[in-house]
């Protein structure tokens, strides 16, 4: 069988991938909306081809298991069987099981048979009942797990040149997989030199272990984890009939890494694997780019326009370029959030069936764009609110009933650009929060003391007492959400993104979480202001607007500082070189204001000067120094010196709430102050 | 990391690389090898509510690096800024700091086992971040555990506890 197949495994895997997507998304929805014949033939095509091509392709336990599965989905197809929840948590971990397969396939891995086996079986005894009787089926389980379990496996160790030398020795990994069951061992001398060329230093040897054992793939890679980087390593699980085959690998070895490259040549017309670390660095270097730029500017601002024409020409056409590649290069980085959002119907299935509550999950925007970090960092915190919606907010359906609402729930994930910010919401209509009960839990834990709980607290209050640390109103500590580490954990990750997390809930209606994020951690557009003659960056994204001071009004309020009075809302007015305790501050002459504004609340900050408004790349303080009080990051300016980024939502909560702002002593104003809330913290 | 380094010194040349620099009157030395660069003193870029001997951040090449003047720290001499003003550039575990001190004298190469204990007392640097004494050509050097020193509490250079 000289064919190479190989060549077509790539679009297989990505095709056989996609297609279990399909699949899974379509068994839930075939049990949401009841039997369709249209999309019960559409999972059975999508899993007959797929048996068919793995077939072909030598994957027989790939195909083995969609055989099972689809003789079931046949059945459903012809209306002789029906989803019920039982026969879809099969099919769901039938789909599980044929994905993982695939993935270590594609990765050359040696696939985990065992698994399957418990699932062909159960397969096979919904297909003889025709679905039913869940005991039955799991008795059956039970002795399959017990009998099956004997696994055999042929392990190729090929210890490293240099093995010796970091004091290990091959035979003591041998006898450990020796614990693990019956291992007959053979070495390979073939690279053994003649004897003058002999180095009794370096490892010439290598073995075949044949290994029967009930621990799986992973327990025998763990045998070698300590040595993974000095020796190379083969685990294949055999199975029976297969054994004779594998013991002969010469014949084989060859041709199976041509094969490999092939597929790898293959893949590589439709898309390229780069790995992260690279897009990193060009984005860096794309940073220091944009930085080298801006010094270039700033040092061609006295060319004159007409005498010197060419080089503002070529200069803008430089411009643009390098617009341009900054905007291609941070592209690349950009994934659909469709990427958090597709695990959301099989965990929100599985969780309502856990929890016995019917639940409707909404998805839209999933096509928004975000740098990948951004995403990856996504998933915790939205998972968490996600279970968080389905563990508290979402009620039992008798309890929606009583309330007057359907018995089905409803939960929303919404994701959209707004403003160069990124939002995200997730709602459910459940029974919202209800603030006696934070206050009392809050009581309970100590957060809050019994004065202040007297207070009326208002809802911005209570929102904050959700979000401290310690705190979870959940009854009983459920595995699902409320093991105290709650929405603080959630707040903190989306703060540490530079996002900010909003709570809006109606008790008996429903609650909803909003992440607002930036669209990308690296670079942000700032202004840059001057203060005392060091320069500070703003990012633009908190700016509502720009005052002379001579311009406004400014009142003292009595031991307080000042406020601005501007449009009937009193804002407090902080000094930048305040803020960042300047020495020798420099009075300017006309001092600007900046009004600031993050969740919900505004400051005006103070400056001596506006400087301009760039691009600005945002480095860490952390890599080589430390977080420090007020500052998101810093940047590099034009001619080269540091300047720090200001953190507006830090800055806002910490100053924003100072006293003058609590609406007490201003209140015969006409208009009310935004913001009268007392945060505690 | 230094005892890795002192076996294999052992079975070759005895001998260990030293920067040797001047605070005051007198002479430390560190390992050459957490040295990444010498430079000049540049203007730095002031950080609110920091000890004055955290002088700010510089850009090196895209990396913001924060600088710490020995000289204040120690109370050792006037700090003076100008063009003679020398800059450490270490390199700790992958992180960036610099250190101003009066001069850099020059490289110099000790034998391991000439370093010996230090007193109890007797250094304007604390004891608990010398690792030895050795003389070199009449000089007294005092072996400065720089790693040591700058992940030491005081120095405020790390975040002590992290959220």
């Amino acid at each position: 069988m000289s064919l190479d197949l190989s060549r077509f495994h790539a679009t297989f895997f990505a095709e056989s991938l996609e297609g279990l997507n399909h699949v899974e998304q379509q068994l839930l929805d075939i049990e949401q909306v009841g039997h369709d014949k249209g999309v019960m033939d559409a999972i059975f095509r999508t899993i007959h081809s797929l048996k068919g091509s793995a077939g072909s392709l030598g994957f027989g336990v790939i195909a083995e298991l969609a055989h099972e599965m689809e003789s079931v989905l046949d059945r459903m197809r012809q209306g002789l069987m029906s989803a019920t929840a039982e026969l879809t948590n099969v099919l769901l971990r039938g789909v599980d099981c044929l994905r993982n397969w695939l993935l270590a396939a594609e990765a050359k891995e040696p696939v985990e048979a065992a698994s399957g086996v418990e699932l062909v079986r159960k397969l096979q005894l919904l297909l003889q009942r025709g679905g039913g009787d869940a005991a039955a089926s799991r008795a059956v389980t039970d002795t399959a797990a017990d009998g099956g379990t004997r696994q055999k496996y042929v392990i190729v160790f090929r210890p490293a040149r240099d093995f010796f030398h970091s004091g290990n020795d091959p035979a003591r990994f041998i006898d450990e997989l020796a614990q693990l069951g019956v291992i007959t061992s053979t070495a390979d001398l073939s690279a053994l030199p003649s004897l003058d060329a002999f180095d009794p230093t370096t490892c010439y040897l290598a073995w075949r272990i044949a290994l029967e054992t009930s621990a799986s793939a992973n327990d025998i890679r763990d045998v070698f984890d300590w040595v993974s980087n000095s020796c190379a390593l083969e685990i294949e699980h055999v199975r029976e009939t297969e054994v004779r085959s594998a013991e002969t690998p010469q014949e084989e070895g060859v041709p199976r890494a041509e094969a490999a490259s092939a597929a790898r040549r293959d893949a590589n017309l439709i898309t390229m694997h780069v790995r992260t670390d690279k897009i990193d660095d060009l984005v860096n270097l794309v940073g220091e780019l944009v930085i080298t730029h801006t010094m270039l500017k700033q040092s061609m601002q006295h060319l004159d326009a007409i005498k010197d024409a060419r080089a503002v020409s070529v200069f803008a056409q430089l411009e643009r370029n390098v617009q341009d590649i900054q905007e291609r290069v941070l592209a690349i980085r950009m994934m659909p959030v469709s990427h958090v959002f597709g695990r959301f119907p099989r965990l929100v299935r599985d969780l309502g069936l856990q929890l016995g509550k019917a639940i409707e999950l909404k998805l839209s925007g999933e096509q928004a764009e975000l740098d990948k970090s951004v995403i990856e960092q996504l998933v915790d915190p939205l998972t968490h609110l996600v279970r968080n919606a389905l563990d508290h907010g979402i009620e039992l359906p008798a309890e929606r009933l009583a309330a007057g609402k359907s018995a089905k729930g409803s939960l929303s994930l919404h994701a959209e650009h707004r403003g160069g910010r990124f939002v995200i919401t997730v709602s459910d209509d459940g029974r919202g929060i209800d603030a006696k009960r934070v206050r009392q839990r809050a009581l309970e834990t100590g957060l809050l003391d019994a004065a202040t709980a007297d207070a009326e607290l208002d809802e911005a209050a209570t929102h904050a007492l959700l979000l401290s640390p310690g705190f979870s109103t959940a009854r009983e500590v459920s595995n699902l959400s409320g093991r105290g580490v709650g929405l603080d954990v959630v707040s903190q990750n989306v703060r540490k993104l530079g996002g900010s997390l909003e709570i809006a809930s109606r008790l008996g209606q429903g609650t909803a979480f909003t992440i607002n994020l930036p669209l990308t951690l690296a670079i942000v557009d700032g202004m840059i202001v001057g203060v005392s003659g060091e320069r500070y960056i703003i990012p633009i994204t908190f700016i509502r607007e720009c005052l002379q001071v001579s311009a406004v009004q400014l009142q003292s309020v009595v031991g307080q500082g000042q406020v601005l009075h501007l449009r009937g809302e009193y804002i407090p007015v902080l000094k930048l070189s305040d803020l960042c305790a300047l020495k020798g501050a420099v009075q300017s002459t006309q001092p600007v204001l900046v009004v600031l504004e993050a969740e919900g609340r505004a400051i005006a900050l103070q400056v001596d000067d506006l400087l301009g408004q760039d691009q600005v790349v945002i480095k860490s303080l952390e890599a080589n120094y430390r977080k420090v009080e007020f500052m998101a990051g810093a940047s590099i300016l034009g001619d080269g010196r540091v300047a720090l980024i200001l953190d507006v939502t830090e800055i806002v909560k910490q100053r924003a709430n100072i006293r003058p702002m609590s609406g007490r002593m201003l209140s015969d104003a006409a208009a009310a102050p935004r913001d009268s809330s007392v945060v505690a913290v | 990391m230094i005892d890795a380094r002192t076996d294999e010194a052992a079975s070759a040349a005895p001998k260990k690389e030293f920067l040797s620099f001047k605070l005051g009157q007198e002479e430390y030395c560190l390992d050459i090898l957490s040295v990444q660069e010498i430079r000049g003193y540049d203007t730095v870029t002031a950080i609110a509510n920091t000890p004055d001997f955290i002088k700010g951040v510089i850009n090196l090449r895209g990396n913001i690096v924060p600088i710490v003047d020995l000289r204040i720290k120690f109370h050792l001499s006037e700090a003076r800024y100008d063009a003679t003003t020398i800059v450490i550039i270490l390199n700790l575990n992958k992180k960036m700091i610099g250190i101003v001190v009066d001069s850099v004298s020059d490289v110099i190469a000790l034998p391991v086992d000439s370093i010996r204990e230090a007193p109890r007392f007797g250094s304007a640097i604390n004891t608990e971040f010398i690792s030895g004494m050795a003389t070199m050509d009449e000089r007294m050097l005092i072996v400065v555990d720089i790693q040591r020193l700058m992940s030491s509490d005081d120095l405020q250079l790390i975040e002590q506890v992290s959220a």
